[in-house]
């Protein structure tokens, strides 16, 4: 099964997940340092890295932004509990998902299914899909936006796909989340908020000026079908 | 402008006003007098024949019938003193009204802004070259605010800390039992990880709770002891430590040393800092404890390791809780030497550690001898 990758200093923490994680069909790699850890996800040998925010050295932050200059491997982030910024930082350097910690590794390892299931199967019987000026390659994972491609994470390339496959239609955050990041919305959860923001950053305005995925307050996000 | 203002600026003018109308009430009556005095004067004597009279000229100021003052029934106000001395007053009272009253309304500000928590606001400045007991007390206002500010951040930082190193046991504790969970079979060990687990858990908040008091200045009882009892007793636990990894611990004494301090806690600060040396010496190392009077009134206690020591930039810093170098083995808190240096500080000694240049550590623990 798929090859996850565990950056964490916590050398007797990360060796029981790695177990549990084993014995649950991952295959799991370690690296105890940031800097080994960019290395080993840059590798290509990885599926999916999980990366513990909190680390001696160069941080979980800092190797995630190396890993993001990179490469578009999914990344999980393991944040403290309670701790906002790491978590906002994190997801808008384009992590695709995070879990605080101290977490159960069954939820630990209920994310990554999540996250794999969603980057690695397209879904069927689409090919493509264009709304407006976004055209999107759903069996390869490719998005263009007025021909020029998008760098894109999975989880960004998730929530835009359900907003073209709902263009014109208001799609709720409830249903963004279990769409798209694969699990329901936790309460003041603002990882859903965070991600479309670095999706429209990257999408850039329509041509009367504004931008192809609107808020509707307090009910979710709606594509602009043109 | 404050009631302070006001206040003060009142009573100064009225107080001069008093002073003004007093002065001019004891020089009226004192004219009173005079006049009286000049009203009872029989008339001048007849000018001696050949005197004034034989010129036919009169004396130059009193000419009879002519009173030498305005008569008293009608007198004239000095108008211009009276205004002029007014406006003086109210001017001066104003300035010195405004001398006292100006710092103490910064002062206020700052103490409203500081009670609101925002302990930035800083009033030197304000008093400039101002050298008095307000201008004082807005310094030392500036010096409290300083040192509320500082306790406070190393609080939160503390506070963070804590809750960081707390929820790494606590991490280890799930994964324990998301593992348990899934093997059965792994009963025992995993009791043991909880245990383990358990224990570092209650190590982290016992040191936290010696810190936490040493910090709030409790010292617990103080006693005169033997230096020699102290180190016996350490040695005694380091070497059954160090024999785990075969290293040796050399010690050197001087006898006869006395110490005046509470022996639990001084022993503490003292094994902190020789644990230290330990975890840091590779196996079948060596570590040296070399005790020595410094001078009349003062002894150290050296503690060498040959370990790879702390990066120069990260020295002043071992000292503060949870500052783990980038060094740093095992599983410690970062706490230890936090804790022997608040115990040095409660004794009045010092602890210093340094890099030495041909390899290894040297931590020195300086105190006062008793008596």
């Amino acid at each position: 099964m798929a090859a996850v990758l565990l950056i964490d200093d916590d050398e007797e923490l990360a060796g029981m997940l790695a177990d549990y994680l084993r014995r649950d069909g991952f295959t799991v790699g370690l690296a105890h340092d940031g800097e080994s850890g960019v290395r080993a996800a840059l590798s290509g040998n990885f599926a999916i890295a999980v990366v513990d925010v909190m680390m001696p050295g160069i941080s979980g932050i800092e190797a995630l932004r190396r890993i993001r200059a990179g490469s578009r491997i999914p990344v999980l982030m393991l944040t403290a509990r309670g701790d906002d910024m790491d978590r906002i930082v994190g997801l808008e350097l384009g992590a695709d998902d995070y879990v605080p910690k101290p977490c159960l590794p069954r939820e630990l390892a209920a994310r990554l299914r999540a996250i794999l299931r969603r980057s690695a199967a397209p879904l069927p019987d689409h090919g493509e899909l264009t709304v407006g000026p976004l055209r999107l390659h759903a069996a390869q994972r490719r998005a263009e936006w007025r021909g020029h491609p998008l760098e894109l994470t999975s989880t960004e390339f998730n929530l835009l796909e359900v907003l073209a496959r709902n263009a014109g239609r208001i799609v709720g955050k409830d249903e963004l989340s279990t769409q798209a990041l694969g699990r329901p919305l936790a309460r003041y959860d603002r990882s859903i908020d965070v991600h479309l923001s670095s999706i429209r950053q990257k999408l850039g305005p329509l041509d009367d000026g504004r931008s192809p995925i609107q808020t509707v307050f307090r009910q979710g996000y709606q594509m602009i079908a043109s | 402008m404050g009631r302070l203002f006001w206040k003060f600026f009142l009573i100064v003018w009225l107080a001069q006003l008093a002073a003004v109308l007093a002065t001019g009430a004891i020089f009226w009556a004192e004219r009173q007098r005079l006049e009286a005095r000049f009203a009872e004067r029989p008339a001048p004597p007849p000018p001696p024949p050949g005197g004034f009279g034989a010129r036919g000229e009169a004396p130059p100021l009193f000419r009879p019938g002519e009173p030498p003052f305005p008569e008293p029934g009608k007198p004239r106000l000095p108008w211009l003193h009276i205004v002029s001395g007014l406006l003086a007053s109210l001017a001066s009272a104003a300035g010195i009204a405004w001398y006292v009253a100006r710092p103490v309304r910064r002062l206020k500000q700052a103490f409203a802004a500081a009670s609101d928590g925002d302990l930035s606001l800083r009033i030197g400045p304000a008093m400039g070259r101002r050298r008095d007991e307000l201008a004082d007390l807005g310094r030392d206002f500036d010096r409290m605010s300083e040192r509320l500010h500082s306790l406070l951040d190393a609080q939160t930082r503390l506070l963070h800390d804590v809750s960081h190193e707390l929820r790494s046991p606590l991490a280890r504790l799930h994964a324990a039992i998301g593992l348990a969970r899934q093997e059965p079979e792994r009963f025992e060990e995993t009791m043991n990880r909880l245990e383990r687990e358990g224990e570092r858990m209650n190590q982290l908040v016992g040191e936290l709770l010696t810190l936490a008091r040493l910090e709030a200045g409790v010292q617990g009882k103080v006693e005169v002891f033997e230096l020699d009892e102290l180190i016996s007793g350490l040695i005694e636990d380091a070497r059954l430590e160090a024999a785990a990894r075969h290293q040796i611990v050399d010690l050197e004494e001087c006898r006869g040393l006395q110490l005046r301090a509470n022996p639990e806690l001084l022993h503490r600060a003292v094994e902190n800092v020789v644990r230290n040396a330990l975890k840091h010496t590779p196996d079948g190392g060596t570590i040296r404890i070399v005790s020595r009077r410094l001078d009349e009134r003062h002894c150290r206690i050296s503690v060498f390791d040959p370990g790879q020591g702390v990066p120069e930039d990260e020295l002043p810093y071992i000292f503060e809780p949870f500052r783990r170098t980038r060094n740093a083995v095992g599983n410690g808190h970062g706490l230890g030497l936090a804790i022997a240096r608040r115990v040095m500080d409660s004794i009045d000694g010092t602890i210093t550690a340094s890099n030495i240049a041909s390899g290894g550590f040297l931590v020195n623990l300086d105190m006062p001898l008793a008596g």
